[in-house]
C-alpha cells in the first residue's frame, strides 16, 4: 500500500488535517459507493446466499426445507457428480499443461524473430480466436472434428486413421482439450512475450561467451526468469478449466453418455433443467473447495521452481 | 586512405558472412514453425467462411471440397428466415455498449479511491471487488438468478444489465492503472489548494484515458462473448443475444452445417475486424491485468 500524501502532520495544523481526511474519506465513500453497492448485492450477498441454499432441498419456487449438510454427503455418494469431477480433473490434466507448453513454445518462437512486422503479425494471429464468440468458434469445431471434417483429413496425409472424436467417450476430452488450447493460446503467449522481453539481453550476451548452446541458455537463464509468469498461466489456466462449461456444452453437450459432462455443466443441468437449487449450490461450493485447494497446493509448491529474484 | 581504414580484413568478412547465414537459417526455420501454428489457426476460420458458402451437400462429401462449385447467397438467406439474427445482433451490440459504458461509469471513480485515497473500510470494500472477481460463477449465478425472478424480470434487459453494472475486473484493471500513475501531478493540484476530486477530474481521469479506452474494449468483449447468464435468463428470441442464438441455430438445424457456419462467420467478422484496429490497446492491457474474463 502507498503512503498518503504529504501532509505536515505537526500539532499546530492537525485539525486542519482532520478535517481533509474527513474529506478524504467522504469523497472516496462518493467515488467507491455505486460499484461496491454493485458487487455486495450481486456478488458477496449470494456468495452468502449460495451457501444459505447449499442446506436446503428446494426448487427455487416452494418454501426451501431445511436439510443441513445433507447435500454435501449425497454429492459423495452421486455416481454423476463424481464422473463429473474425474472427467473435469482429466480435462485439467489434458488441457492445462499442453495449453502452457504450447503458448510457451510459440511466445519464445515469437521472442526470437528479428523483423518486428513478422512478430507482431504472429502475435496478432494468434491471439485471434480469443476475440472471437466462444459458441460460434465451437460450433466452427464441431464442423471441424466431425467424423469426415477437416482435422481428420489433415490426420489422413499423414496417415493416421482419426476417430469420430466428439462421438466417442474416450476421444472427446481430448477434443475439447485440443479445441480449448487452439482457443485459448493467444491469452499465455501475449502473457509470456511480455515477459520474455523482460529477460536483460546481457545474461544471453554472457552466457554465449562462456559457450553455452541455446538449449542450455533456454534451460538456465530463460526458463528461471520467466517463472513468475509460467507460474501466473498455469494458475488463470486451471481456474478456467476446472470452470469449463461452454465448450463442453456446445461441442458435446456432455455426452456421448455423460462421458463429457464436466462439474459445471452438471451444476448448470441440475440447477436449471432439474431444478434442484440446493444440490446445485452444495455442488458448486465443492467445486470452490476443489478450486482453492487446487491454487493452495500450487501456491506453497511455487518456491520450488519459481524465482522470483529478478536482476 | 579512409575507404581502406574500413574494410573489414577478408577472414573475418567470412566468417561473418558464415554466422549470418546461420542466423539466417534459423530465422527462416523460426518463421517456417510460426507460419505452421498461424496456419493451425487460420484455416479453420478460412473453413468457416468456404463452408458458409457450400451447399449443404458439398459440406458433406468425403474427402472434403475447398472451394464451393458456386458462391451462393443462399445459406445467409436461410440463417435470416432461421432466427432473427440481425434483432440478436443489435441487442448484442447495444446490450454490450451499454454495460461497457456503465462500468467504466462505476468502476474508475472506485478505482480511483481505492489507489489513491485513504478511507476507513478500504481493505474491506475492495476485497469485496477482488473476491466478487474470484468466486466461481457456479457459485453466485443461482441465488442472483433466484433474485432476478423474485423481481420479476426474467426475460428482460433489467435481468441481462443490471447485475452486470459494477465490475470487479475493470475496477481491477483500472486500479493497477491508477497505481502505476506518478503522484506528483495530484500533489502539485493538492499542494496549490485543490481537492482530491478536482486532482481526479483535471489530473488522473485525462492521463487515464488509454487505460479506460481499453479497460472499455474488455467489457465490451467480455459481454458480447457473454453466454451462461444470457442463456438463463432471456428467453424470447426476440430479445436473445447473438451466442445463444447461434447455439439454437444448432438445435433447430442440427444438420444445417453451412447455415450454422453463415452464423459463426457473420458473428466473427465483425469483432475479428475490429481487432486488427484495436490490438495493441486489448493486448497491452491483456498484459497489464495479467486476467481475463
Amino acid at each position: 500500500m502507498q503512503s498518503s500524501p504529504p501532509l505536515l502532520a505537526v500539532p499546530a495544523v492537525r485539525r486542519k488535517v482532520s478535517v481533509m481526511k474527513r474529506q478524504e474519506a467522504r469523497l472516496a465513500a462518493l467515488l467507491i459507493l455505486p460499484s461496491t453497492l454493485g458487487v455486495m448485492v450481486f456478488a458477496i450477498l449470494p456468495i452468502l446466499a449460495s451457501f444459505g441454499i447449499s442446506l436446503t432441498d428446494w426448487g427455487g419456487l416452494s418454501r426451501p426445507k431445511f436439510v443441513g449438510l445433507q447435500n454435501y454427503a449425497s454429492a459423495f455418494t452421486d455416481s454423476r457428480a463424481v464422473s463429473a469431477l474425474s472427467h473435469t480433473l482429466l480435462y485439467v490434466l489434458l488441457a492445462v499443461p499442453t495449453g502452457v507448453v504450447v503458448s510457451m513454445l510459440l511466445a519464445v518462437l515469437i521472442h526470437n524473430l528479428k523483423a518486428g512486422w513478422l512478430r507482431s503479425i504472429f502475435r496478432t494471429v494468434y491471439y485471434l480466436p480469443m476475440v472471437t464468440i466462444g459458441v460460434a468458434v465451437a460450433l466452427l469445431w464441431q464442423v471441424l472434428l466431425a467424423p469426415q471434417g477437416l482435422v481428420n483429413l489433415v490426420l489422413g496425409w499423414l496417415g493416421i486413421h482419426g476417430p469420430n472424436w466428439l462421438g466417442s467417450p474416450e476421444w472427446v476430452l481430448p477434443a475439447v482439450a485440443v479445441f480449448s488450447v487452439w482457443q485459448g493460446s493467444g491469452q499465455g503467449i501475449i502473457l509470456f512475450l511480455a515477459s520474455l522481453a523482460s529477460v536483460p539481453k546481457e545474461l544471453y550476451e554472457a552466457a554465449a561467451l562462456d559457450g553455452a548452446k541455446p538449449f542450455e541458455s533456454f534451460r538456465f537463464i530463460t526458463l528461471p526468469m520467466v517463472s513468475p509468469t509460467v507460474f501466473l498461466v498455469l494458475v488463470l489456466s486451471v481456474i478456467g478449466a476446472l470452470q469449463v462449461f461452454e465448450a463442453v456444452l456446445v461441442l458435446s453437450n456432455g455426452g456421448p453418455g455423460d462421458s463429457s459432462t464436466t462439474v459445471a455443466l452438471y451444476i448448470y443441468k441440475t440447477a436449471f433443467s432439474f431444478f434442484k437449487m440446493g444440490y446445485a449450490s452444495a455442488l458448486a461450493w465443492l467445486l470452490s473447495i476443489i478450486l482453492i485447494v487446487l491454487l493452495v497446493v500450487q501456491w506453497r509448491n511455487q518456491n520450488k521452481w519459481v524465482n522470483y529474484d529478478q536482476v | 586512405m579512409i575507404r581502406s581504414e574500413t574494410a573489414v580484413p577478408a577472414p573475418l568478412s567470412r566468417r561473418d558472412a558464415r554466422l549470418k547465414a546461420r542466423s539466417q537459417g534459423s530465422q527462416a526455420a523460426l518463421v517456417a514453425l510460426l507460419v505452421l501454428g498461424a496456419l493451425a489457426i487460420l484455416v479453420p476460420f478460412a473453413w468457416m467462411i468456404l463452408t458458409a458458402f457450400k451447399t449443404p451437400a458439398e459440406a458433406y462429401t468425403w474427402p472434403p471440397v475447398w472451394l464451393p462449385a458456386k458462391w451462393s447467397w443462399a445459406n445467409f438467406k436461410q440463417l435470416f428466415e432461421t432466427i432473427p439474427f440481425a434483432r440478436m445482433f443489435f441487442n448484442s451490440f447495444w446490450s454490450s455498449t451499454l454495460i461497457a459504458c456503465l462500468n467504466i461509469v462505476t468502476a474508475a471513480p472506485a478505482a480511483y479511491a481505492f489507489a489513491r485515497l485513504r478511507f476507513p473500510g478500504q481493505g474491506l470494500w475492495f476485497g469485496s471487488h477482488l473476491l466478487s472477481l474470484l468466486i466461481p460463477w457456479q457459485v453466485t449465478i443461482i441465488p442472483v438468478f433466484l433474485l432476478i425472478r423474485q423481481l420479476g424480470w426474467y426475460d428482460s434487459y433489467m435481468a441481462l444489465i443490471v447485475p452486470s453494472i459494477a465490475s470487479g475486473f475493470t475496477v481491477f484493471l483500472l486500479y493497477q492503472f491508477f497505481r502505476s500513475l506518478p503522484r506528483s501531478l495530484e500533489e502539485s493540484v493538492l499542494i496549490d489548494g485543490g481537492s482530491w476530486a478536482t486532482a481526479l477530474r483535471h489530473v488522473a481521469l485525462p492521463a487515464a484515458k488509454g487505460a479506460i479506452s481499453a479497460a472499455w474494449l474488455f467489457s465490451f468483449l467480455g459481454n458480447w462473448q457473454a453466454f451462461i447468464w444470457p442463456l438463463i435468463v432471456l428467453q424470447s428470441s426476440e430479445k436473445q443475444l447473438l451466442p445463444v442464438g447461434l447455439l439454437s441455430l444448432q438445435n433447430q438445424f442440427s444438420v444445417n452445417v453451412p447455415v450454422l457456419m453463415a452464423g459463426a462467420t457473420l458473428s466473427t467478422l465483425p469483432t475479428v475486424i475490429a481487432y486488427m484496429f484495436v490490438q495493441r490497446y486489448l493486448t497491452d492491457a491483456a498484459i497489464t491485468s495479467g486476467l481475463k474474463g
